[in-house]
């Protein structure tokens, strides 16, 4: 079932984190199997600065040598500014690396690079951050404390699963590498995945799960890649896509959304002056109490700051 | 008369209902539920004579199963609002989402505003009455009663209909598979001004027509010579 959310402020907020969290509160009931936040301009970074967080799996004693080959990895790409423990239990580390003096291609081949190591997972390279666990989202807040995050836009998923793996790696929302800082949340299926995926794979896109969800943010970034507009992209992605889907993508100041033709899943927008939402249902924008508009079938909407 | 208060506000939709199922057996006859915050299935599987007034939106499945009760919801209803309902009335001021009175056998429900898709999906009696546009597959799968639109019907109305009928005001983007559009009689005209005027509606104009479907059992190719 899956419920999805996505906030835009026209100014930067200090509270987008719990604005973003208490909508997401709301849908809980839409899935029990994961929580993820995408959240933009939460730190403040120079041009060439950027952060990779990395999820390490293994005892102490391999996460301390994996640490160390990955620190060896970065280096050799870029200058290491600082690492911090984001969180860290029994068999796992979630580990930000704060990376300087590179730019957006060389830090996509170093996050595939990273990507293809044993026990690594690349959870985000960029400039924004995305929090994601299994889980309810109560619990993933109190993990990665994403309510205490400031920013400007965010996108939000409440996870039931339906065809690929409940662990943290599987949990919305998905980045693609092919354009910087874009990220998708999704609640539905793309039953024309497999020729999707072929087809990006043609163009040289890498895949790094097999969740369908990915698939959309390849698919939606390749098109921003080729010149389209995010709207184009959108209207694009809603002809060529199939099954049922309503999705957010949001990229460093937009924010989309897009349904599918035959609206088999919910998504309703607001909007004023200061700010766009977008949710599966109406009961995670009552708290920002603007007038709300059911999106048509096959309708997109884009929102910029 | 006196109504009875209930401020949804810290309550879950068990408590809500639970609530609702106790004043209806205590002979309450007016309930006015507060701060509903689109919460879903309020009402659900609810029987009897009572009023129900909602101070704000509704979420999914709002009056499922209703038999009896009347509800006015002041603002919006989510997804499949009267959903299976038997009997009772359902009014949303505002504007519905998806699937209103799908599979319903009876009762009347009203949208102000405009109705998303598949409004009155598999329905088999009662009347559902749409003030502004209904969206993609208006009656999809129908089998009985009466859909009214005002405004424009979108794309595919009255898919794979096989008894029932849409009236509609405004324009029809395009049919489904074994619906056609028809000049209304004077029977429905009849009907139509009644209704309209009943739950206050503009008054009727000769601007109506009404989708019937082409053929009673259009899978299966002959009907049965006794189909009526």
């Amino acid at each position: 079932m899956c419920g999805i959310v996505g906030v835009l402020f026209k100014k930067r907020r200090d509270d987008l984190g719990s604005v973003v969290v208490e909508m997401m509160k709301n849908l809980q009931h839409r899935g029990k199997d994961g929580a993820g936040v995408a959240i933009y301009n939460s730190r403040s970074l120079d041009e060439d600065e950027f952060i990779i967080r990395l999820e390490i799996l293994g005892d102490a004693f391999e996460r301390i040598e994996t640490t160390e080959k990955v620190e060896e990895l970065v280096e050799k790409f870029a200058k290491l500014k600082a690492t911090e423990i984001v969180r860290e239990g029994e068999d796992f580390v979630i580990k930000d690396f704060n990376v300087k003096g590179i730019d957006f291609p060389l830090l996509k081949k170093l996050a595939l690079r990273l990507q293809s190591m044993e026990r690594v997972s690349v959870l985000s390279a960029g400039k924004f951050e995305i929090f994601k666990d299994v889980g309810y989202i109560t619990h993933v807040d109190e993990a990665y404390g994403i309510s205490k995050k400031g920013g400007t836009h965010a996108i939000g998923h409440i996870r039931f699963s339906t065809e690929s793996g409940v662990d943290r790696y599987h949990a919305h929302p998905f980045q693609s590498f092919l354009y910087p800082d874009i990220a998708v949340v999704h609640n539905g299926q793309i039953t024309n995945y497999w020729k999707t995926r072929a087809n990006l794979e043609a163009k040289g896109h890498y895949f790094t799960t097999d969740n369908d969800t990915e698939c959309i943010v390849h698919y939606v970034a390749d098109k921003l890649l080729e010149g389209y507009s995010l709207e184009e992209a959108l209207e694009s992605a809603v002809n060529d896509l199939d099954g049922p889907f309503a999705f957010i993508i949001s990229t460093p100041n937009e924010i989309g959304v897009a349904k599918d033709k035959l609206g088999l899943r919910p998504a309703l927008v607001a909007e004023d002056s200061e700010v766009f939402a977008i949710s599966s249902e109406e009961v995670a924008l009552e708290p920002l109490g603007l007038k709300t508009e059911y999106l048509a079938p096959g309708e997109w909407r884009v929102f910029r700051r | 008369m006196m109504s009875m208060e209930i401020d949804c506000k810290e309550l879950s939709v068990r408590e809500i209902n639970r609530m609702l199922k106790e004043a209806v057996k205590d002979g309450e006859k007016k309930i006015v539920l507060k701060n509903p915050g689109a919460k879903h299935y309020i009402g659900a599987g609810l029987v009897g004579d009572v009023e129900i007034i909602v101070k704000g939106s509704v979420g999914f499945f709002a009056g499922t199963m209703f038999h009896g009760p009347r509800m006015v919801v002041e603002r919006n209803a989510g997804w499949f609002a009267g959903d299976n309902m038997t009997d009772g009335y359902i009014e949303i001021k505002g504007n519905a989402g998806d699937g209103v009175g799908q599979g319903i056998y009876g009762g009347v429900i009203v949208v102000r505003g405009d109705a998303g898709a598949r409004t009155g999906e598999i329905m088999k009696n009662g009347t559902i009455i749409i003030g502004g546009k209904s969206d993609f597959m208006t009656g999809l799968f129908m089998m009985g009663g009466r859909i009214i639109v005002l405004g424009d019907l979108k794309s595919m109305a009255g898919e794979s209909m096989v008894r029932g009928v849409i009236y509609v005001k405004g324009e029809v983007e395009s049919l489904g598979k074994n619906a056609k559009l028809v000049e209304i009689d004077e029977k429905d005209e009849e009907f139509l001004k009644e209704i309209l005027k009943k739950y206050d509606f503009p008054a009727f104009t000769n601007k109506f027509r009404k989708i019937v479907p082409e053929k009673k059992r259009f899978v299966y190719g002959v009907a049965p010579a006794e189909e009526g």
